[in-house]
């Protein structure tokens, strides 16, 4: 091998214009920098969104009481902070304990369905064909069953975050390369070993791809479970604005399922970076000769 | 389940039998042929390839040694066992290298030894000589997407290797490298064999990989796949790449050429450009 690598190393070091010392190449900037920069260009773009918005407001003909402006909205939102951030919590602990009932007992069917042939055959075609069913139409049948309080939200959220986190579960399971079961036979491993040590890690970016859809859908789960009933929450906030017809209010609500929606997504993302590492820098991109 | 028993330390003296393989693949239609009658013997310590054209059925073969693809007829025998499921005494090597994402270099190569359940402290001690081996000192602890297609299949051969197998099957591990890597990967690989000489059976397409690496080259034909000729390769080792300069070494390439033509493999105005 080494005769090889010297023959190439020679041949360089023969060119008679190479340089000894490495000519002025800018150097890369470091990490922050391009983080900062390219944090700024979607910045500028919801400024001059908002300040759109603002203009438009301002000077076309939609009265301010169908339409506030950004300024006016955002007042809304700090003048009535502590009522909407506790409308807020309601909301977010609603999609939170939803969304994980979701993601555990879909992956636990999702492990079922891939693992079990018999529930493959004959659940998996159910389970697909049962998401035709509109769910939003099942909350006011759940609001008889499970009452005006924080469970029967939790209940539209479980039904409609569920599916993608089995969906891609058991897609991401089942991607297995043939080669790759080849090997595992070959090693002489156990099925079980084969599923833990190589199909289940190996399945986790799909299962999460699943898992960030499902944090999406479940904060949709609680809002329209809560427009079907509720004492509490952003969108029974939502609601009661819109009956009062108070614009403002209803403008400062959606705010605040912004930030709630921003924030849930978030941290599901950390937890994707901190489980499943290697996929993530795999995604950026990666070298090969 | 383990297939056999743990292989560490085992004698090389293994040797393979195939007698009267044929292999019909279940389609829709008609079954297609893959293999047929296919009789060949392999000695101990011996370093073989099984080259031909894509399509006849030489990696079929391979598989159905390992167990891992179902022998229609005929049986093949590894030492005194017959063939009926996965074969676990050995190691194997794909064309793709079929890294796990997850794990680094280390962890990819022990694997092997977790999955066999073998004694960890030792296995590591033999995983580091094997990364030492190939050259990848510098990168135990990359990810495979760190790592190039050269030194990706380098991990896949030490991961091979890494419970010491008497038996090394290749399947045209090489095939998707840029010529001058898989120069050294066939150096590399020679390099390696020589030290232990397990019985090496190796799946390729390129004449020229076929015999500088090999004692014996097994040509088939395609369609049904079956054995042409057995060649042997009576060039001295430890081989140098310029062995492949000698009159010797062309004279074998050249006998092989010219069985492909007599086959029809090779169109006699193209054999220059096909031949690698």
């Amino acid at each position: 091998m080494a005769t090889i690598r010297n023959d190439i190393a020679e041949q360089a070091a023969a060119v008679p214009n190479s340089p000894a010392t490495p000519p002025e190449v800018q150097r890369q900037r470091p990490k922050w920098q391009r983080l900062a920069i390219d944090a700024l260009y979607p910045t500028v773009a919801l400024i001059l969104a908002l300040v759109a918005w603002a203009l438009w407001i301002e000077l076309g003909s939609v009265k301010d009481y169908i339409i506030p402006g950004p300024v006016a909205v955002w007042t809304e939102m700090v003048d009535n902070f502590s009522f909407l951030w506790d409308q807020a919590q309601v909301t977010l602990l609603e999609t939170a304990i939803g969304f994980v009932i979701a993601v555990a007992a879909g992956i636990a069917f999702a492990i079922l369905i891939a693992t079990v042939r018999i529930v493959e055959k004959s659940v998996y075609p159910l389970l697909v064909a049962s998401q035709v069913i509109p769910k939003v139409a099942l909350a006011p049948i759940l609001l008889i069953q499970f009452g005006f309080g924080i469970a029967s939200k939790v209940v539209v959220v479980i039904l409609i975050a569920f599916f993608p986190v089995v969906v891609n579960g058991v897609i991401g399971l089942q991607s297995l390369e043939q080669e790759k079961m080849y090997l595992a036979r070959s090693m002489g491993a156990s099925g079980w070993s084969t599923f833990w040590r190589i199909r289940f890690p190996q399945s986790l970016p799909s299962l999460f791809g699943g898992i960030k859809l499902a944090a999406i859908f479940a904060i949709v789960g609680a809002v329209v479970g809560e427009f079907i009933g509720a004492r509490e929450g952003l969108g029974r906030t939502l609601l009661q604005a819109q009956s009062q017809f108070n614009t403002e209010l209803m403008f400062a609500a959606i705010g605040y399922l912004t930030i709630v929606g921003i924030l849930f997504y978030a941290s599901v993302d950390v937890i994707e970076r901190l489980t499943i590492p290697w996929h993530i820098s795999k995604r950026r991109g990666s070298i090969s000769s | 389940m383990m297939g056999s028993s743990p292989t560490m330390g085992s004698d090389n003296a293994v040797t393979v039998q195939f007698d009267d393989v044929s292999k019909w693949y279940p389609t829709t239609g008609d079954p297609v042929h893959a293999v047929d009658r296919v009789n060949l013997e392999l000695h101990a310590g011996e370093f073989v390839s099984i080259l031909g054209p894509s399509g006849c059925g030489k990696s079929t073969l391979m598989l159905m040694l390992a167990g891992l693809v179902p022998i229609t007829s005929g049986s093949i025998r590894v030492g005194a066992t017959s063939i009926t499921r996965p074969y676990t005494d050995l190691g194997i090597v794909f064309q793709d290298p079929v890294l796990l994402d997850w794990l680094d270099v280390t962890g990819n190569i022990l694997l092997q030894a977790k999955m066999r359940h073998l004694e960890m402290g030792y296995a590591r001690q033999r995983a580091s000589e094997l990364i030492e081996l190939v050259g990848l000192e510098e990168f135990e602890t990359s990810r495979p997407y760190e790592l190039s297609g050269g030194m990706r299949q380098r991990v896949a051969i030490c991961r091979a290797l890494v419970h010491d197998p008497p038996l090394l099957l290749m399947d045209e591990p090489f095939g998707a490298l840029d010529a001058l890597t898989r120069d050294q990967l066939n150096l590399d690989l020679l390099d390696i064999w020589e030290r232990n000489r397990q019985l090496a059976m190796f799946v390729t397409h390129s004449i020229a990989e076929a015999v500088f690496l090999s004692d014996r080259v097994v040509v088939m034909s395609p369609r049904p796949g079956r054995i042409e000729e057995v060649i042997d390769i009576d060039l001295p080792r430890p081989r140098p790449l310029s062995i492949r300069e000698t009159p010797e070494f062309g004279a074998y390439a050249s006998r092989i050429r010219t069985l492909f033509s007599e086959l029809g493999i090779l169109k006699p105005e193209t054999v220059e450009e096909k031949e690698k």
